[in-house]
């Protein structure tokens, strides 16, 4: 449910936030947002979030960086992209709430980003996804009662020939890490 | 007619009926499939949640393979088809981004130059072999038979590549020229919830009871997919929404590739039929018999 918007302490706002997401969502403008709540009336999590996209992008322009990244709502983000092919200014709000996603992560280790960090170790492991590998880190990190969860599902995928048992992994994996080696150098210096 | 095959990891795993399915339909089409040589995964929409750049040289590595080998990319997945995209677009739109990308892969000593084409099955089956010609191959039309199209909401978005990004119509053409009823679906490019089936399962298990109750309202006997995250959570997860929700759904839902192979009259094992979690036999007995 929606709840109020946040009192904001004067000094406590960051005016270079704004710009920061617009950076890391592939160069926007998020000045061209008109505010018409066309992204919250797509949505399929509106009603569930605590801000919805219209007011969250709203609370990124005024610089409310603490509020923002506490907030629920780009974990509800599945890349549906509904808000953005409908979005008039032509904003693409899915790759603002990657680009928030991004930084809750760095400063959040709940089950929602836990998730975005064991996928990406997977990659690195084997190149490819391998999902008992990566239920199990997420498990082993947060919750180990979710694979009594899976279990009954993942039982019936082994049956019907469609859980790999050992991982499929890239030939060439060496790429894959100098891939994300020579990412981080570059990433260092943006 | 031939294609470099990207297949994604779900096809390996989880959704080996669509990648089954897919290439004995192909097959059948006379067109090649050519499986790209040690791809990687494309990062779904997972890894641009953790680095902008690093998501977009991902997939590009897949797509500088696929330009090595000479051949446009053959997509199934809508996820993989919707990260390759978007690779493509950053590279071809933002000069600052491409030369970054330009600079990540010669570390590993590929080029990627996006002249590649991407292309989802479902186009290449509508679109390059065309209605007329899949008509012509028709051996058991799919008469009777009363489906709802479910594209997901990742094969037309964010750009229109080649079907609308709200209300597709290339699936609902295909089933009919197969034979079968297709009737409205208002949620056809409706989220499945994918991924976040892990983090969130009790908001994306009311999806899934709205995609199925609709689905059940029109009087749908299968609903028909293009996607694996699509099919995994409206098929693994049918006997949780009717636990949570009280409902008795048992609703079929078949990959299209599927369902064109059983019209060409592909034998059922080389469509995987057997490997849906709600058994098939009930909708499909009248066109093998005992034999699923």
């Amino acid at each position: 449910m929606a709840e109020a918007l946040p009192v904001v302490q004067e000094g406590s706002l960051d005016p270079d936030f704004k710009r920061l997401i617009e950076t890391l969502s592939g160069a926007q403008n998020l000045n061209a947002c008109i505010q018409c709540g066309t992204c919250s009336g797509s949505c399929s999590f509106s009603e569930r979030m605590a801000h919805t996209p219209r007011r969250l992008l709203e609370m990124v322009r005024a610089g409310m960086r603490e509020e923002v990244l506490n907030s629920d709502t780009y974990w509800y983000c599945t890349s549906c992209y509904y808000c953005t092919v409908r979005c008039p200014r032509g904003i693409n709000l899915t790759e603002v709430m990657y680009a928030l996603k991004h930084l809750a992560i760095s400063v959040n280790k709940d089950k929602n980003a836990a998730f975005y960090d064991c996928f990406g170790s997977v990659l690195q492991s084997y190149g490819r996804l391998y999902e008992n590998g990566l239920l199990l880190k997420l498990a082993l990190k947060t919750d180990p009662l979710m694979l009594v969860a899976y279990g009954p599902i993942g039982v019936k995928m082994f049956l019907k020939g469609k859980l790999n048992i050992l991982p499929s992994r890239v030939r060439a994996l060496s790429e894959i890490r100098r891939l994300y080696e020579k990412v981080g150098e570059m990433e260092e210096k943006i | 007619m031939s294609y470099a095959y990207y297949p994604g990891c779900s096809l390996h795993a989880t959704a080996r009926e669509y990648d089954e399915s897919t290439r004995a339909v192909f097959e059948n089409l006379g067109i090649g499939l050519r499986e790209i040589e040690d791809w990687n995964c494309c990062g779904a929409t997972a890894l641009p949640s953790t680095s902008y750049l690093f998501s977009l040289v991902v997939p590009s590595r897949n797509l500088a393979l696929a330009e090595e080998a000479g051949e446009d990319v053959a997509v199934a997945c809508n996820s993989c088809f919707v990260t390759l995209r978007r690779a493509k677009s950053v590279y071809e739109e933002n000069p600052l981004w491409r030369a970054k990308i330009q600079e990540a892969m010669g570390a590993i000593g590929r080029s990627f130059t996006a002249r590649v084409q991407i292309r989802h099955v479902l186009d290449i089956v509508v679109n390059d072999v065309g209605l007329d010609r899949i008509a012509e191959t028709v051996r058991r039309p799919l008469q009777g038979l009363k489906v709802v199209p479910y594209y997901g909401c990742q094969i037309a978005r964010p750009k229109n590549e080649f079907a609308h990004p709200e209300l597709p119509t290339e699936m609902d053409r295909l089933l009919e020229v197969l034979g079968a009823e297709v009737l409205r679906y208002d949620h056809k490019t409706k989220c499945c919830g994918g991924a976040l089936m892990t983090t969130k399962p009790e908001a994306v298990l009311e999806l899934e009871k709205e995609l199925l109750g609709e689905a059940y309202l029109r009087g749908a006997e299968a609903m028909v997919v293009s996607c694996p995250l699509c099919q995994f959570n409206l098929d693994a997860y049918q006997d949780k929404v009717n636990k949570r929700f009280q409902t008795n759904y048992h609703i079929p839902v078949i990959y299209f590739t599927q369902l064109l192979g059983v019209a060409q009259g592909i034998a059922p094992k080389k469509l995987g039929l057997k490997r849906n979690l709600v058994p098939l036999r009930g909708l499909l007995h009248k066109y093998y018999g005992e034999v699923i």
